[in-house]
């Protein structure tokens, strides 16, 4: 056994550092890449994009948007990250981000369900699998039909939505805006980037340029991102086998706080949903083990918002800080609402599993549903918003 | 709660833990053959020691869960060093039917066989009984050591006591033994034959390849 065992790697606690330096090195990149995307946003003017970003965008469109962007570049921290560079620049209210933010939410469901079909060629394997990937899509979408109409009531009643109303003050008492300017304490740092970056554009005119730094920002985001997944992904995955072979009858919230931590290295939810698929095909890991570690990655992705909302200064760093707040309490209510009682727990945990002894039967279900759900049904949405008007 | 979860971002082998947890499965069977030794004859051996055995094979049984456990998780979340993976799933399932057939040895009385006299045929099934404790003596180390060299004296001596085996029960068949007599001794060479298979199934994944292991061929042995 011992030759078996030897691993030709690096010292684990050299390849630990080796790692952590190229995370801090992508983090610098990925908040360059958010302060490009506000600045060249910015420099397009106000009132260029009032159109379709305004606080009175159609909630719906805000949702569809979310769901869309995200299922196309697979990651709810990409989305986030640009909802928070939009707002930073200005160009788009912290209430027309608030759907938007919640689409993301449904939107990073769709790789974890896609990754469950390639369990499909065995019948109880493949039920396993697909219900634990769609109790994630099941109470994100129930948190949505929760809590959007909440927020949309609050609005028409009160101006602002119970999201908007507390994200506002949490970030006021964060970062005090609304008396002081915040000053982000990492800004000179990210503003010597943008600097660089911009002096590489100073042969394009004015709103070229602009457009050229928002794009720029939004790929140093995307690469960064993806970047980082997959340095920590590696680096993660040694310890969720240690949790899934020790603690995971540790109760809920240990799982969840492991969700949140494992996706907050990862810096994606949907590595850490995903992963979690092949081990409950494998009958590893339970549907109900695995409902308190998807909640946890819900809630470890907001950190990403958050950390691109460190990179904003000036006027808009408070509406920043927002967004990324708006993200977190959304989960956390989402919890407290769908995970806390036993009754709300049910009813995800009951769909996914009905869901998936259909789909085990026939596998056309399974992919009706992901098209339906993650493509169909926001198209279903928009063309009724657009017919109501 | 804290420390528990700052224990599961220490990190560790995890692999490392399901080699041993084989090395566990393989002391437990030691124990569990030396408990049921000296009673195999006579049936002698006590209830408590019975009911020993018996818990130590439950105990053999959840440490193969967990070691096939470990190596799907493994698999799932890591898929590096596939050839070790399989290779623990293939002898953790030797290492449990040993525990098995050892329990089986203590149940000889219960499925008809009577105590076995004195004889040449007995001391024969006794020098067998002996080479598979041996075996079982030198799995452990053999393997920790990946010792190629006594692996493959061991794995001669375990064949060859496998045919043995086979020549005695025919000779059984013409003994002048009772009936209870012979049913003890064709159960006891046949499970003691079926654990030293399982032992030398165990030894092989010291020199053959993955693909190999379980079928043992001298010519076939790599340099």
């Amino acid at each position: 056994m011992k030759t078996m065992n030897a691993n030709q790697q690096l010292d684990p606690r050299l390849q630990l550092v080796w790692s952590l330096i190229k995370v801090i090195v992508l983090l610098y990149v990925f908040l360059v890449g958010v302060q490009c995307l506000s600045s060249g946003i910015k420099g397009l003017g106000k009132g260029t994009m009032d159109a379709y970003m305004s606080a009175d965008m159609n909630p719906i469109v805000g949702l569809i948007v979310g769901i869309l962007a995200t299922t196309l570049v697979q990651s709810s921290s990409v989305t986030t990250s640009l909802i928070v560079g939009l707002v930073a620049s200005g160009q788009l209210a912290v209430a027309a981000a608030v759907p938007m933010v919640m689409g993301a939410n449904i939107g990073t469901t769709v790789t974890n369900t896609i990754a469950s079909l390639a369990h499909s060629a065995r019948g109880e394997e493949f039920r396993r699998a697909f219900a634990a990937a769609t109790c994630h899509d099941f109470f994100n979408y129930l948190a949505v039909i929760t809590l959007l109409p909440l927020e949309l009531l609050g609005r028409a009643f009160m101006g602002q939505g119970p999201l908007e109303m507390a994200s506002g003050a949490l970030a006021r008492n964060l970062v005090g805006i609304g008396g002081t300017t915040y000053k982000s304490p990492v800004k000179a740092l990210f503003k010597m980037g943008v600097k660089v970056i911009k002096s590489g554009l100073d042969w394009l005119d004015g709103p070229v340029a602009s457009i050229a730094l928002a794009v720029i920002g939004g790929v140093l985001i995307f690469v960064a991102l993806g970047l980082i997944v997959r340095v920590m992904r590696s680096l993660m995955m040694t310890r969720v086998e240690r949790f899934v072979n020790r603690f995971l009858g540790s109760g809920g919230l240990i799982a969840m706080l492991v969700g949140v931590a494992v996706t907050a290295a990862v810096q994606s939810s949907s590595i850490t949903t995903s992963i979690m698929v092949p081990l409950a095909g494998a009958g590893v890991v339970t549907l109900r083990q695995v409902y308190p570690i998807t909640l946890g990655a819900n809630i470890g992705t907001t950190l990403t918002a958050l950390l691109a909302a460190m990179a904003v200064s000036g006027a808009q760093a408070g509406a920043a800080v927002q967004v990324g707040l708006v993200h977190l309490l959304f989960n956390l209510l989402g919890i407290a609402i769908w995970y806390a009682p036993e009754a709300g727990r049910r009813v995800p945990l009951m769909a996914a599993e009905r869901l998936a002894n259909v789909a085990a039967k026939s596998k056309k279900v399974a992919v009706t549903y992901v098209v339906g759900m993650f493509y169909g049904l926001p198209a279903v949405l928009f063309l009724l918003s657009q017919a109501l008007g | 709660m804290w420390m528990e979860l700052i224990d599961i971002f220490r990190g560790g082998d995890e692999l490392q833990a399901a080699g041993d947890d084989l090395f566990e499965m393989l002391a437990i069977v030691r124990n569990m053959a030396s408990k049921v030794r000296p009673h195999v004859f006579d049936h002698s051996i006590s209830m408590d020691d019975r009911a020993r055995v018996y818990e130590l094979d439950i105990q053999v049984n959840k440490l193969q869960r967990r070691v096939r456990k470990r190596v799907v998780a493994h698999l799932s979340l890591n898929p590096t060093r596939v050839p070790y993976c399989l290779l623990l799933m293939t002898l953790v399932k030797d290492a449990e039917r040993v525990g098995d057939y050892i329990k089986n040895v203590t149940e000889v009385a219960e499925l008809g066989g009577g105590p076995v006299p004195e004889g040449e045929l007995r001391e024969e099934l006794e020098q067998l009984i002996d080479i598979a404790s041996e075996l079982l003596t030198e799995v452990e180390g053999i393997i920790r050591a990946q010792d190629r060299e006594r692996a493959t004296e061991l794995l001669q001596r375990g064949r060859a006591a496998g045919k043995r085996c086979d020549r005695l029960l025919v000779s059984l068949s013409h003994s002048t033994y009772s009936a209870g007599e012979v049913t003890s001794m064709v159960l006891l060479t046949r499970f003691y034959k079926r654990l030293g298979a399982h032992l030398v199934n165990i030894l092989s994944s010291v020199v053959m390849p993955l693909h190999k292991v379980d079928f043992y061929d001298e010519a076939e042995l790599e340099p």
